[in-house]
């Protein structure tokens, strides 16, 4: 990095980037709290079919009987009575972009999305608030047959394929967070691509949240069907408020056979949010299902993303950065299950704690019985900046079937070696430099696997997360 | 997870109780369920520890030993009492009484912990005054003879500074079938620049319940070697906790396990980092046959003031049988910077290139398996630094290994 460069991430300033916000303008807004009235009020006001609301009545009842989580972060301080579970942002969806309100693309373009846009790339979906608000799909693709919609355009014109798979992947009684996210979903990314059919591009959806006390409960769903390849990137960044802010996405994946999906996710939510998400995947055979996972923002990120291998000859692969400062709890990892035979799964992790923040990995791996020829490998690696900082790792390894079955699991936790910044300063860094060019190298394997625009973004934000790391 | 470490035994400690205060709890307690995070995959649903009567004094079984062992000190205990057979000059080697440091590291954490509090007659206490050296290990032999009996120990061990030690302690049943339940609590307190050789073998019957809280605090400079064998029960825990709490204390671990049938067994291991400078070891290595299985799992905690500490743990599962499992669920909480903590886990059948190459050198599958297992060992075995434990370690693993 050269001295310019840091000139310039200095620039950007020590006061969270994104922590703009713009004044409220909405056209509906449910009340605090959650009851079954704001419930039948959210589905009502979507022109929800029967069958949906009553999925998130009986959800509803799930969220409500199961305790909050005794382990991972401390979720006991969330007022889930004083949160907006619906809001909806504009009346109609634009269809392009200059029909989109003012506000709303000052937003976006603080945060570079008409940049991105003139990166060819394949689509935009970026969501305002609850409900995608905008939404632009290529010709080509259209044409192909990939449905790429926000959710709730999805249930409303697809609702055969979304009755079809929504909560078979993640059960609406799976977690307390998902039967959550059942009972109050907006928005979110529905995507199908069509046997075959290989999407070149990224498609990509902004997320942001908005409104002091919202909370966003995003729901997704990705069919890839047989021999078909998506990469679906999603981002995160959110302005700075004062109360904690709630975000408790789900997103469901199918990868059919010979199928390949990978989701890329850069968390930065602002350091007041909790962000508690449930992902999963199921690969059916010979497919290939990726999570690119990075977490950088919020207060605490409880997320494991899991991969089902359900068909023989399946692979999975979970890539996981999680990056903690000052005040946040990165509780990240992943998780692989192997159902089927000759199946094979790795997981890499790469964690960074910093100023008194606790980062980590949480993870599983299963082989069930009968899942004969498991390759399997995890591999966690953390780095410790400073005295107060703290680092956990907690892999679960359960083996059910021996024959073939190879599994793997290191960890280390340790701090920059003292020879690398010594070598990078008589090489003429500063201390500063040097420590942030070990992170980046530290992360680079995973790095390596963003598109461009999001490695550079990345790299950035370390570079910004490092600032006055050295006293 | 998370909190794992404040509900291992250092967690819920309350020592001092007093064994009426310990019965209530015993009382009041529910069994463990697999609901707990540390019982998660050791369902012991199937045991009413109630069932097994705590006997009245009776003769004191000496089944035959698995170690060839020239003593400083040798005692025999079972269900009925405690015999020292002899013990060494300037050592206390003597059945344990009242003591003000009893209960201080394994004190009332569950059900079972407050039962051997509430319950245990029988135990040995060793103090080894400052200084002084033994050449030769004191041994006790602790077995249970009585069937559908209960079998409560307590070991307490006081390494004084600059001392140095070995103490053996072997778990064994009077016969083969007995049916049987063993709950025991091991407090091991090694003084400043002291040394502690501890050896701890169990070879209970398969059809004995095993249930024990062993934990060590180590002070400044001092080091303590462990070597921890489990070949026999039927189904139980093992927790194993080492304190490091003196700057310069180093703890090392040696675990081997065979376990076959429909035995089940479960190390808890935690390693405690509480000073500066601190090294802890632990290398736990078993191999499963038939439906056997072994859960192991292990946590190192560096706490914000234990700059400088290096710790290792590694757990390696060879799988016999298509139906042996195993889980392995390592840990790390790292709360100072200035450290190197790694761990390892790995589970995996007898590899087939191994024994394809063995089998193209003119060993038949059985010998060719048989040598893959002692090669899987051997490490573990390396690591035993008193002959007479390496031996009977490697015998208890030779005589487990399929034959030809």
């Amino acid at each position: 990095m050269s001295t310019t460069e840091t000139e310039v991430v200095a620039e950007i300033g020590a006061d969270y980037k994104y922590g703009f916000h713009d004044p409220e303008n909405y056209v509906f807004k449910s009340r605090r709290g959650l009851s079954p009235e704001i419930v039948r009020e959210i589905s009502a006001h979507k022109n929800e079919p029967e069958w949906m609301r009553d999925t998130r009545l009986k959800a509803l009842q799930y969220f409500e009987a199961r305790p909050l989580p005794d382990w991972g972060g401390n979720v006991a301080e969330i007022d889930f009575d004083s949160i907006y579970y619906y809001i909806k942002p504009t009346e109609k969806q634009a269809s392009s972009w200059e029909d989109l309100p003012a506000d709303i693309k000052n937003t976006w373009d603080r945060l570079g999305i008409p940049e991105a846009e003139k990166n060819f790339l394949a689509g935009v979906g970026a969501q305002y608030e609850s409900e995608v608000v905008y939404h632009q799909l290529k010709d080509e693709l259209e044409s192909q047959g990939v449905l790429f919609l926000d959710m709730d355009s999805g249930l409303r014109e697809h609702e055969d394929i979304v009755r079809e798979y929504f909560g078979t992947v993640i059960p609406p009684n799976d977690n307390k967070f998902a039967a959550l996210n059942t009972a109050v979903w907006s928005g979110g990314s529905f995507i199908y691509v069509p046997p075959g059919v290989s999407i070149e591009m990224p498609l990509q959806a902004y997320f942001r949240i908005n409104a002091e006390n919202m909370g966003q409960f995003e729901r997704t769903l990705i069919i890839v069907d047989e021999d078909a390849y998506v990469h679906y990137v999603e981002g995160c960044t959110a302005p700075i408020y004062s109360t904690d802010s709630l975000h408790s996405a789900v997103v469901e994946i199918i990868v059919k056979p010979r199928g390949r999906c990978r989701y890329t996710t850069i968390q930065n939510w602002s350091t007041n949010v909790y962000n508690l998400v449930t992902k999963r995947a199921v690969a059916y055979e010979d497919a290939t299902m990726e999570w690119v996972d990075g977490n950088l923002g919020s207060k605490l990120t409880m997320k494991y993303p899991a991969i089902w291998l359900m068909g023989e000859r399946a692979h999975g692969e979970v890539l996981s950065i999680a990056f903690a400062g000052n005040g946040q709890h990165q509780d990240a990892g992943g998780k692989c299950v192997h159902v089927a035979p000759n199946t094979s799964s790795v997981i890499t992790s790469k964690s960074i704690s910093k100023d008194g923040g606790r980062g980590g990995y949480r993870g599983l791996l299963e082989v069930a019985k009968g899942a004969t020829g498991v390759k399997s490998k995890v591999v966690c690696d953390a780095l410790l900046l400073d005295e107060e900082s703290r680092s956990d790792t907690y892999p679960y390894v359960r083996v059910d079937e021996n024959e073939g079955v190879s599994t793997e699991h290191e960890a280390t936790v340790s701090k920059i070696g003292e020879e690398q910044i010594f070598y990078l300063m008589s090489r003429g860094l500063s201390e500063e430099e040097a420590s942030a060019m070990v992170v980046s190298g530290f992360v680079e394997p995973i790095v390596k696997e963003l598109p461009l625009e999001y490695a550079v973004e990345l790299n950035r934000l370390i570079q910004l997360q490092m600032e006055g790391s050295v006293g | 997870m998370a909190n794992a470490s404040t509900d291992t035994i250092a967690g819920k400690t309350r020592a001092g109780l007093s064994r009426e205060e310990a019965l209530t709890q015993y009382h009041t307690l529910e069994l463990p369920s697999p609901s707990e995070e540390h019982w998660r995959f050791t369902d012991i649903s199937g045991f009413d520890p109630d069932a097994y009567a705590v006997a009245e004094a009776a003769e004191v079984a000496r089944p035959d030993s698995m170690l060839d062992l020239d003593t400083a000190g040798t005692a025999f205990a079972g269900e009925g009492g405690i015999e020292i057979v002899s013990a060494p000059d300037g050592v206390t080697f003597e059945p344990l009484q009242d003591h003000e440091l009893l209960g201080s590291l394994v004190g009332v954490s569950d059900k079972l912990s407050a039962q051997n509090a509430a319950l245990w007659r029988n135990g040995l206490l060793v103090r080894v005054p400052k200084g002084v050296e033994l050449d030769k290990p004191l041994y006790a032999r602790v077995s249970n003879s009585a069937s559908g009996g209960a079998l409560f120990w307590r070991l307490l061990v006081i390494a004084e500074e600059l001392s140095r030690i070995t103490v053996i302690e072997e778990y064994a049943s009077d016969s083969p079938a007995l049916a049987g339940y063993t709950n025991a609590a091991v407090e091991l307190f090694v003084g400043a620049a002291a040394k502690l050789e501890y050896v701890s073998i169990q070879n209970l019957s398969t059809e004995t319940w095993h249930f024990a809280s062993h934990r060590a605090r180590v002070d400044r400079d001092a080091e303590l070697d462990w070597v921890a064998g489990g070949f026999g029960s039927r189904k139980g825990k093992v927790w194993i906790q080492n304190d490091l709490v003196g700057s310069g204390a180093t703890s090392r671990v040696t675990g081997a396990y065979f376990a076959d049938g429909s035995q089940h067994l479960d190390y808890d291991t935690f390693q405690r980092h509480d000073a500066r400078n601190t090294t802890s070891d632990f290398a736990f290595k078993g191999a499963l046959r038939d439906t056997a299985r072994a859960v192991w799992r292990g946590m190192i905690r560096v706490e914000p003031d234990a700059q400088r500490t290096n710790a290792y743990q590694e757990n390696r599962n060879l799988l016999l049988s298509k139906r042996a499992g195993a889980d392995s669920i390592p840990g790390l909480e790292i709360m100072a910077n200035d450290v190197r903590c790694t761990h390892g886990a790995t589970n995996s059948p007898v590899d087939r290139d191994e024994l394809f190459y063995c089998m193209s050198r003119g060993l038949t599958r059985g010998e060719a398996e048989r040598l893959i297992v002692r090669g899987f060992f051997q490490d573990i075995l390396d690591r035993i630094e008193f002959p007479p434990v390496r031996a009977a370690v490697a015998q208890a693993l030779e005589a487990r290994i399929p034959k030809a």
